[in-house]
């Protein structure tokens, strides 16, 4: 195997660095194309703006997804005084976020800083005093992001209702932490695209048997849609979600660097593909956890219950703080990576 | 100082870390400042920091806070998992998840991280959330470290080692239209200015015997001015401090000093003449009541340690947290210090 750990985090770390809330996806989606197409595959992107690379062999046709979506922000009202109202895209939350810097993409996909704020704490009055009581949630409708343009100097940038946000670039650097542990934001789904990224390279080399599809999905945190319009082109056999693992304290998941088998999301996956994936972790001497998710779904899952694939499976790497700062064990990366690469060579 | 140069300054106070009771980063910056004035500087037991520009006339203080909010150590599990709490009024919700700095012993940074762990959940507090009945709170949250409690020992990390918003954070950012962004302005803008107002005084002393000082503690009870008027016993105490947009207040968002008028009792002959002062510059002022702010000023008047006190500073928005404020209202504050001073 041809796995470069240093090289993997350099190419995660790119593509933390990207912006892609959901539905503009320009940032992730030039370095996708730009490491599809080095890896020589036939590679093409669709209209939904899902991007493609194929592998082709005689054996069962199998789709491998990653979301190139990250959770973000779309304006929804500009007030008098410049500042922006904010709806999410996906399951953001503010309280994760906090108050800071925030990118704001205008029409020709440049970016300008505002600043995600929930107003001054020194009040009893309004939302921040409940807050100060205790007596509900910060939410998307108490927050405005404060930008210092007036609504003519805004328009005049290319920002509307409509366009998006997401966490400022200068909160998204790749940080190691001691104990060869990674964090940032939007590991989920990134880590699943360097995977992939990496996969076909190695793929591309060493070609397996069955017909591959390699697939960039969006809109997978606003209902799988991007997976499920892939699916209905492609009409696979199998489809293998490669996203992330949450750490969550209503299953037995743990930090470390054996890669999660979600083996049921809201309706289970296929029981002989996740044992295979369980038993190719341990022969290859790192492990996997099995996991039952209640309240996490993936691209396979999204594409089962529309009836698009007989077999689904679902592997990810585990992260603490889900849809917040993430934390994952850097070496969980090469051997989730690893294991895609068993499981197709074995199909 | 120009605006150029004020803005780097506090980009550099901004980015030293100073939580209460752990504040050497920023004492070594207020330090060096100080005594590049030729200002007879000291400090005292309590981490206060003064600096003397001696004169015949009435004695005063002019105090800017050191401290930042911070959070303190209050438990360190066996995977290296600490609790913190609060120092001052910070509030998790504000923060977010993301990067915090750990103070060890020796001064170094252990990095760590403000966690509230997984949403993809409708267990423990999360699931509250999602529901919207609980307000995240610091018992709800943990600070990863990736080392064990005996790592952290051996760096240095222990139960009542500080921590705040890490350094990645801290940079003093540039925004559209002379906006600057940043946590902490509360009150290392206020520094910043006294710094600026010291180099202008050294130079060409008014005449009153100042003594400009920045204290630690105003965000645990003011205690450092409290300490500082104790052993100077002055007769006019001024508070440059940050000045909050609430709700509940008239405060609009523009470069005029925000005078504390409701501090209630600040000297309100003093306050006139601030407001008089602001308008023959030129610049303007801004008078406020706040009902839930307080200042080293209103701290000392309390317990009867100066005949006048008074308290203005620059307006700005999302106080203790990341906070945003106009550039050109820091040299009007400096104008304003420096005019009252010349007329006692």
């Amino acid at each position: 195997m041809e796995l470069k750990r240093d090289d993997m985090l350099t190419l995660l770390a790119e593509m933390l660095a990207c912006h892609g809330p959901i539905g503009d996806e320009r940032e992730i989606d030039a370095i996708l194309l730009r490491e599809f197409r080095a890896s020589g595959a036939r590679t093409w992107q669709d209209g939904m703006s899902n991007i493609y690379a194929h592998v082709p062999g005689d054996g069962p046709r199998v789709m491998v997804a990653a979301h190139k979506d990250e959770l973000g922000l779309i304006v929804s009202h500009i007030l008098d005084d410049g500042r922006l109202r904010v709806k999410r895209l996906g399951g953001a939350f503010p309280w994760k976020y906090g108050e800071g810097p925030m990118d704001v993409i205008a029409d020709n996909g440049d970016v300008f800083t505002a600043i995600l704020s929930f107003g001054s704490t020194h009040t009893r009055s309004g939302p921040v005093g409940e807050f100060r009581r205790g007596e509900r949630t910060p939410t998307w409708d108490d927050v405005t992001l404060f930008t210092g343009l007036d609504p003519a100097e805004l328009s005049q940038l290319g920002v509307h209702v409509g366009s998006r946000a997401v966490v400022a670039r200068s909160r998204k650097r790749l940080k190691f932490l001691p104990g060869d542990h990674i964090a940032c934001f939007a590991f989920d789904d990134r880590m699943g695209l360097a995977g992939l990224v990496f996969a076909l390279r190695e793929l591309a080399r060493r070609p397996v048997t069955a017909d591959l599809y390699l697939v960039a999905t969006t809109a997978e945190e606003t209902g799988y849609l991007g997976a499920r319009r892939a699916a209905q082109v492609l009409r696979p056999d199998i489809v293998l979600a490669l996203d992330t693992g949450a750490i969550t304290p209503d299953t037995p998941t743990t930090l470390d660097a054996r890669p999660v088998v979600w083996y049921d999301e809201d309706s289970p996956n296929t029981l002989d593909d996740c044992n295979a994936l369980v038993r190719l972790a341990n022969e290859l001497g790192f492990g996997a956890q099995p996991v039952v998710y209640e309240y996490a779904g993936s691209d396979a899952g999204g594409v089962r219950r529309i009836g698009l694939a007989e077999r689904t499976v679902a592997l990810g790497f585990p992260r603490l703080n889900s849809h917040g700062y993430e934390i994952a064990k850097a070496d969980v990366l090469v051997n989730g990576t690893e294991l895609l690469l068993a499981w197709l060579r074995q199909l | 100082m120009n605006q150029e140069e004020m803005l780097e300054l506090l980009d550099e106070l901004i980015s030293a870390h100073g939580p209460i009771g752990d504040e050497r980063e920023v004492e070594a910056v207020i330090l060096r400042e100080f005594e590049a004035t030729g200002a007879k500087v000291w400090q005292d037991g309590m981490s206060n920091i003064t600096a003397q520009v001696p004169g015949d006339g009435p004695k005063v203080l002019i105090a800017a806070h050191k401290d930042e909010l911070g959070m303190i150590v209050t438990h360190m599990s066996g995977d290296g998992v600490l609790k913190v709490a609060p120092l001052g009024g910070p509030w998790p919700w504000k923060y977010g998840e993301g990067p915090l700095d750990i103070i060890a012993t020796d001064g170094t940074i252990v990095p760590g991280v403000l966690s509230y762990g997984a949403t993809h959940t409708r267990s423990g507090p999360v699931g509250e959330y999602r529901k919207g009945t609980r307000t995240p709170a610091w018992e709800d949250v943990t600070v990863f470290t990736g080392m064990s409690r005996e790592e952290l020992r051996a760096a240095g990390v222990r139960i009542g080692s500080r921590a705040v918003v890490a350094r990645s954070r801290k940079r003093l950012l540039r925004l559209a239209n002379n906006h600057v962004g940043g946590f902490a302005f509360d009150n290392r803008v206020g520094v910043l200015i006294v710094i600026d107002a010291l180099r202008q005084l050294v130079v060409d002393p008014p005449g009153a015997d100042i003594y400009i000082s920045a204290p630690t503690a105003e965000e645990t009870g003011y205690l450092g001015a409290i300490r500082v008027a104790q052993l100077l016993q002055p007769e006019i105490v001024i508070a440059i401090d940050t000045s909050p947009l609430t709700p509940d207040t008239p405060t609009e968002f523009d470069t005029r000093p925000v005078i504390w008028v409701g501090e209630p009792g600040n000297s309100r002959p003093d306050c006139d003449t601030l407001i008089r002062l602001a308008e023959e510059l030129g610049i303007g002022s801004q008078e406020v009541v706040y009902p839930f702010a307080g200042s080293d000023a209103g701290g000392i008047q309390r317990i009867g340690l100066a005949a006048r006190t008074m308290g203005f500073g620059p307006a700005y928005i999302n106080s203790h947290g990341y906070e945003v404020t106009k550039a050109e209202s820091l040299g009007n504050v400096t104008r304003l210090l420096l005019a009252y001073l010349r007329q006692l």
